[in-house]
């Protein structure tokens, strides 16, 4: 539950469009809590996504990315039933990964 | 002629006397609905459940888009795992509702001849919790709305049943809401029904005002504004502060009061929860 | 300084009209403050409470706390005031919310 990624994957005319909701805090390290303190930031620094073991999109993102971002791309090539992998790393080091068949 | 007026408006106040000391749910459900199929002949009752999307097509592009992949997928995925997790008595929410609480969140709110008192769906979980020796949780988001989410994906699509039954209490519960819903409070003097029938539709700057029927049908749901999913009560406690009156009691029986007639007013429209909102 | 101190006091005297000449004390201050919150429990009663009565209330509450006793009257007056405004508005709408009714 902690790490959850969310992926829809669809082929249609040749191209793939891959659909994916990522629970991710993605503090910014400007924001304080109700105590006052601010909340250190915590944020994906490398998400990417594979198809069939190869790199489709390498994205590096920062803090200016929202909280449980969304993400919605697509790419050539890619059939029904193809494995499509997603991983990430934030800044703290913690990773999480998933995979998915196109649909 | 000044004669003809009194008069005119001795005759007009008999009725409405009447209508106030006798509560006739039934036709005020008639009336109510009637009031917006009329005003908005170009959407169709159970459309409603989609409130601001069917005034704005900008925002209704936006909204299709959103719901592909739906924001409040978290808080259901959440609430089933909250709603799976046993007590520390081997039990879980299953035990406390009928059908094992799948399905029937469209009954709620729920008059509850016991206590006398209206029981929406969020105060019912928090009973039994309470019944199985767990903490109340609160009522206007987190874990507590994330269950609410997932109890009422289960009934998406079903007909609200809300009722009122023959009990005084009961009438007198549906009658005090609905006097909340069209009292004017707070500093700026407007009701529920100033937004949400009287504008309903227009615009309250960028945003459009949802029309009172279908209202209740997407909740609980995900707000952008809030960034995460809220309950009804939420909503309550926002729109009062909006027009700067002190919010009530979560659990007060003014907003379970509330919440039983405007739910009562959508009986008929499929639930659409949760839902999602700019 | 202490013409500033002064300057608050004249101030402070010349908002409650309806308060006496007499300096602010201790219990003048302690029982406009029970009048307000006598006011604001019926508003309260009635479903009514604004937001500014509460604010006020509270700003009343501070300054006698702080020992400044002519703004802790001021403000409680002021929160009292406001209270009855909402009274009036809620007892109002026991006949007057038929007319929005739809039916």
């Amino acid at each position: 539950m902690a790490h959850q990624i969310l992926v829809h994957a669809m082929s249609s005319g040749g191209s793939t469009t891959v659909e994916a909701l990522i629970k991710h805090p993605m503090d910014s390290g400007f924001v304080k809590d109700k105590a006052g303190k601010i909340i250190p930031a915590h944020y994906i620094e490398v998400i990417e996504f594979t198809h069939k073991g190869k790199i489709v999109l390498t994205g590096y993102w920062g803090p200016a990315v929202s909280k449980n971002p969304f993400i919605k791309f697509s790419f050539k090539g890619g059939k029904s039933g193809d494995p499509i992998g997603i991983s990430w790393v934030d800044n703290k080091g913690e990773t999480a990964a998933t995979s998915s068949n196109i649909m | 002629m000044k004669l003809a007026l009194i008069v005119l408006a001795s005759l007009w106040a008999a009725p409405l006397a009447q209508a106030a000391s006798q509560p006739d749910p039934a036709a005020d459900l008639q009336g109510f609905q009637g009031y917006f199929l009329k005003r908005f002949p170009k959407v169709p009752l159970a459309a409603y459940v989609n409130g601001p999307y069917n005034f704005s097509k900008s925002e209704r592009d936006q909204w299709k888009q959103i719901i592909e992949f739906p924001p409040y997928a978290f808080a259901v995925a959440d609430g089933k795992t909250l709603f799976d997790t046993k007590f520390a008595n081997g039990k879980t929410y299953a035990s406390c509702f009928p059908n094992g609480g799948i399905g029937i969140a469209q009954t709620y709110p729920m008059f509850d001849a016991k206590t006398g008192r209206v029981v929406p769906l969020g105060v019912a979980i928090n009973r039994c919790r309470v019944a199985n020796g767990a903490a109340k949780l609160s009522l206007t988001t987190g874990k507590l709305a994330d269950i609410e989410a997932y109890m009422t994906s289960t009934s998406d699509g079903k007909p609200i049943d809300v009722v009122v039954p023959h009990d005084p209490r009961a009438l007198a519960a549906y009658q005090a809401g609905k006097e909340y819903f069209y009292s004017r409070r707070g500093q700026l003097n407007f009701s529920c029904a100033s937004c949400h029938v009287q504008a309903a539709g227009m615009h309250l700057r960028g945003d459009v005002l949802a029309p009172a029927l279908g209202l209740t049908a997407s909740f609980p749901l995900y707000r952008s504004s809030w960034g995460d999913v809220g309950t009804l009560v939420r909503r309550f406690i926002g729109c009062n502060k909006k027009v700067k009156a002190e919010p009530e009691a979560a659990d007060s029986t003014a907003y379970r009061d509330l919440a039983y007639f405007m739910t009562y007013m959508n009986n008929g429209l499929p639930i659409a929860g949760p839902g999602a909102r700019p | 300084m202490k013409g500033f101190r002064c300057g608050l006091v004249l101030v402070g005297l010349l908002v409650p009209v309806a308060a006496s000449a007499a300096v602010a004390s201790k219990a003048s201050a302690a029982s406009a403050i029970a009048a307000a919150q006598a006011e604001m429990k019926l508003a309260a009663s009635m479903q009514d409470q604004w937001i500014a009565t509460v604010a006020a209330m509270k700003d009343a509450r501070l300054a006698l706390k702080q020992g400044d006793f002519a703004a802790a009257e001021t403000a409680a007056v002021h929160a009292k005031a406001l209270a009855s405004l909402s009274v009036e508005q809620a007892k109002a709408q026991r006949a007057l919310w038929v007319n929005e009714a739809v039916h």
